[in-house]
């Protein structure tokens, strides 16, 4: 096939193209008119460049046939003419004439012409020119179009291109970029700058991230590789963050020749993956690292802490009583004093704030010190981390200070508050090698801070956590001490002390447990810790009624036996029921069981559990109070409560023999208690001087190891008999 | 239609030269083709508008000549040019281009040359054009 033949289909069909033709040559215009149309063309003719542009101005053609020589405007001119004319820049214009000398041919692209065609009497090769035009132009105004599109998809997208080809040897990096009008656009809305360099750029990035940045020019020309980096721009007004993405391209001989690439703003992105990040690694209340954020540091912590042979530790500081806080003033008024503590505990380290969310890439060896921080971990508990210590006496300090930072009032709800907390100190490497291990030998260390008192701080020591594990087992066996039966009921005779005859009895509970006994003051606080005591006081409860009747049958039993109650049972509103039921199930009346209450506990809770007292007074369920005179008892309320009993702590009547004060004390109970008409019991009575003492000064009942040591209930009976061999001779079978 | 043409003298070291043309086949080939897909009659109507365009233009190219106007002389020489190789009269064409250089770079003796051979020519383009007719 001939090249004419594959140019054109052939005259005859279609093209579609609208043709204005402009030729003072009559004789032209009617060839070319037909073979225009000869050629599917729509041909309009005019005679003159004038009447040429007018027709363009009013209705134009998709090309235009323009014939360099024409009388008044030539072609030249009518071609110029009509470039200036808006919306013609990209019409298709052929420049037709008899020279084909370069100086035309020159002139008439000068003049803006499209192309330019030397008359001839084959007339197939206009028209094969003509069309091939049609189609560029269709292109090219195609490619316009996408251009438009492109570019405002890019402006919607905030993106931009650019090219960059590689600099030659002694050229400046960054000789060859050239960038769009977008990116222009972007970089001015960024840094508000009218000139675009490379130079501006870098004035505004900080020192780390134009390092960064040249860095990774750098390798990417070296490597040939895929550059891919965002870049955080700063003004006045505040930041924008740059993404920039582009690739090499080679030339035939596979030399990387130019980088094409894209730069778009991503400030929005980046913003919402911070709120993501923040939303991860925060605590929303106090705007400190959360455990997650924490433990991320704390890991990168003690791995440089390995490799450069440094210590580095860990501080668990859990506030004191902040429950009670929380519970009496409400969580707003515990949520205002955590973000206070917070502010004080920031100001106690080196503390950062922006979030790490991977390990850093090329630690330096000072990049594990912008790790320290103070975590919230939850609730009332924080966690320091100071990632390079000199020892256990450095991290001691930084806790020292944060005691001291917290031993200021704290204003909350109107209220001042002293906020104190326990310390925990574990150090690396010697208190563990892993992170969790230091995160449990710290809590290990500040539990021991709870029990020696809280607003202390405790580095940990192997011998704490011996103890920990102790209490762990202990704990594990008291949850099963009630099941297998290991929980039981001593009993401690109460004597009126002018007849010397039984009145009552003490019910108190003993841990048998490995063949020995454990103390009530190793479990009771365990138990009420973990809330066992709940389950244990229902059970005395039951027992005790259970054993008043067994002593009923043995040898007419038909005084008291007290249970001590703490002060979560009293808090609970159907006491009085269960008081009711365990009596019942045991076939006693209920007032044979004495409810007692330590008076701090008392003291405490009184406002909760007040209805309760009152209800099973109302039912005649006598109440004692246990540990009398080493709380602090508002007269006022004593007045108000419905007692029947005082119990003088033990420590008075002790002591009573040579503290001339533990002896006031005492006379003052005994008054006070006779003005309230309430009966006093003085505990631990161990000699007859004590004995003779108390009832000289008008105590009523007393118990202790003179009398009558704690017994099992199944001893009772005998130890009745051999005190009063009568009664039990009266008692029935 | 008759076309009524203008009274020249014809130079005498040439007679015969001018009386005697032939059309260029290939280009009447392309005019022939080109009339397939006009109406008919296309060849009629071109030939006599390029008769009535050479009688039209002649006589100002001759006046133009005598003024020594070249500006003139350039543009009919142009005009002529491109009908007339249209038509087959490829030499007269190059007569004509030849002459619209020279008149465009002022050279006197050279126009006035081409401007006498042109005018010889003339008949026999006449004749040779007047020749042309529609293919039945």
């Amino acid at each position: 096939m001939r090249v004419d033949d594959r140019l054109h289909a052939g005259p005859g069909e279609a093209t579609g193209g609208r043709v204005l033709v402009v030729d003072d040559d009559e004789v032209s215009c009617m060839l070319v008119e037909a073979v225009l149309k000869a050629y599917g063309f729509e041909p309009v003719i005019c005679m003159s460049g004038e009447a040429a542009l007018r027709v363009v101005a009013e209705d134009p053609p998709d090309l235009v046939v323009l014939d360099a020589r024409m009388p008044g405007l030539d072609g030249f001119e009518t071609c110029r003419e009509l470039r200036g004319m808006a919306g013609r820049e990209h019409l298709p214009v052929l420049m037709m004439t008899g020279l084909d000398d370069d100086a035309s041919i020159h002139r008439a692209f000068q003049a803006g012409a499209t192309d330019f065609f030397v008359k001839t009497t084959r007339w197939e090769l206009l028209a094969g020119r003509l069309r091939y035009m049609l189609r560029a132009a269709r292109v090219q105004q195609e490619m316009l179009r996408s251009r438009q599109v492109l570019a405002r998809a890019q402006e919607l997208a905030r993106m931009g291109s650019f090219e960059w080809r590689r600099p030659g040897p002694g050229r400046t990096l960054l000789a060859g970029l050239h960038v769009t009008e977008e990116v222009r656009r972007l970089f001015y809305y960024a840094i508000q700058s009218d000139e675009f360099s490379f130079r501006t750029l870098l004035r505004h990035m900080t020192f780390g991230d134009r390092h960064a940045l040249l860095q990774a020019i750098r390798r990417s020309v070296r490597q040939e590789i895929v550059l891919r980096l965002d870049i955080p721009l700063a003004d006045r007004r505040g930041h924008r963050v740059m993404h920039v993405e582009c690739e090499p391209e080679y030339d035939d001989q596979g030399r990387c020749v130019i980088y094409t690439g894209v730069v778009q703003d991503v400030t929005e992105r980046h913003t919402a993956e911070d709120r993501i990040r923040r939303l991860a690694y925060k605590d929303l209340l106090t705007e400190l690292p959360n455990r997650r954020q924490f433990e991320l540091r704390a890991e990168f912590a003690v791995r440089q802490a390995l490799l450069l042979g440094h210590a580095m530790a860990v501080l668990l500081i859990d506030l004191d009583r902040f429950k009670k806080i929380n519970d009496n003033l409400g969580h707003g008024a515990g949520d205002e004093l955590l973000i206070e503590v917070a502010d004080r505990l920031r100001t106690c380290v080196r503390h950062t704030d922006p979030i790490v969310d991977r390990p850093p890439e090329r630690p330096g060896s000072r990049t594990h010190r912008t790790m320290e921080c103070v975590a919230r971990l939850g609730g009332d508990e924080f966690m320091a981390l100071l990632p390079e210590v000199g020892g256990r006496e450095d991290a001691l300090r930084v806790a020292q200070r944060i005691l001291a930072a917290l031993r200021e009032p704290v204003l909350v709800a109107g209220q001042e508050l002293f906020a104190t907390a326990s310390i925990g100190v574990a150090v690396y490497p010697d208190d563990g090698r892993k992170l969790p291990d230091l995160m449990r030998n710290a809590d290990v260390a500040m539990y021991a801070a709870k029990e020696q008192g809280r607003n202390l701080a405790i580095p940990y020591s192997a011998s704490l956590s011996v103890r920990g594990l102790e209490r762990l087992m202990l704990e594990a066996a008291l949850h099963k001490a009630l099941s297998r039966q290991e929980v039981v009921l001593h009993y401690q005779p109460k004597l009126d002390v002018r007849t010397q005859q039984l009145v009552g009895a003490e019910a108190l509970m003993r841990w048998q447990r490995e063949g020995g006994l454990v103390s009530p003051g190793d479990f009771i606080p365990l138990a009420e810790e973990t809330g066992l005591i709940v389950a244990l006081s229902e059970w005395a409860l039951f027992e005790a009624a259970r054993e008043a009747a067994r002593w009923r049958k043995t040898f007419g039993y038909r005084h008291t036996i007290a249970v001590n109650l703490p002060s979560r049972m009293f808090a609970r509103p159907d006491l009085p029921e269960l008081v009711a039921e365990a009596a019942a199930q045991a076939g006693v009346a209920h007032q044979m069981l004495v409810l007692e209450i330590t008076e701090t506990s008392l003291m405490k809770d009184l406002q909760v559990i007040l209805p309760t007292l009152h209800r099973l007074s109302a039912m005649g369920v006598q109440l004692s109070v246990d540990d009398f005179g080493t709380g602090y008892s508002s007269l006022h309320y004593l007045t108000e409560l419905p007692l029947s009993e005082l119990k003088i702590d033990r420590s008075f009547v002790v002591s009573m023999a040579y503290k001339p004060k533990a002896l006031d004390v005492i006379q003052l109970v005994i008054s006070l208690a006779r003005t309230m008409q309430l009966r006093v019991v003085a505990e631990g009575v161990e000699d007859l001087g004590q004995l003779a003492r108390l009832r000289s000064m008008g105590c009523d009942v007393v118990q202790g190891y003179l009398l009558g040591r704690p017994m099992a209930g199944g001893d009772m009976a005998g130890w009745v008999r051999n005190q009063w061999p009568d009664t039990l001779d009266a008692a029935p079978a | 239609m008759p076309v009524s043409l203008p009274t020249l003298s014809v130079p005498p070291d040439r007679p015969a030269a001018a009386c005697v043309l032939q059309l260029d086949p290939a280009a009447l080939q392309s005019l022939r083709r080109l009339a397939h897909h006009a109406p008919a009659g296309f060849v009629g109507r071109v030939r006599d508008r390029y008769l009535q365009l050479l009688a039209d233009q002649t006589p100002g190219l001759a006046l133009a000549l005598e003024r020594a106007d070249w500006a003139e002389a350039e543009r009919v020489a142009h005009l002529l040019k491109a009908s007339s190789m249209s038509l087959g009269a490829v030499e007269f064409g190059r007569l004509c281009a030849d002459l619209e250089q020279s008149a465009r770079c002022g050279d006197a003796a050279r126009v006035a040359d081409l401007g006498r051979l042109f005018m010889v020519r003339i008949p026999a383009v006449v004749h040779a054009v007047q020749a042309l007719k529609d293919e039945s």
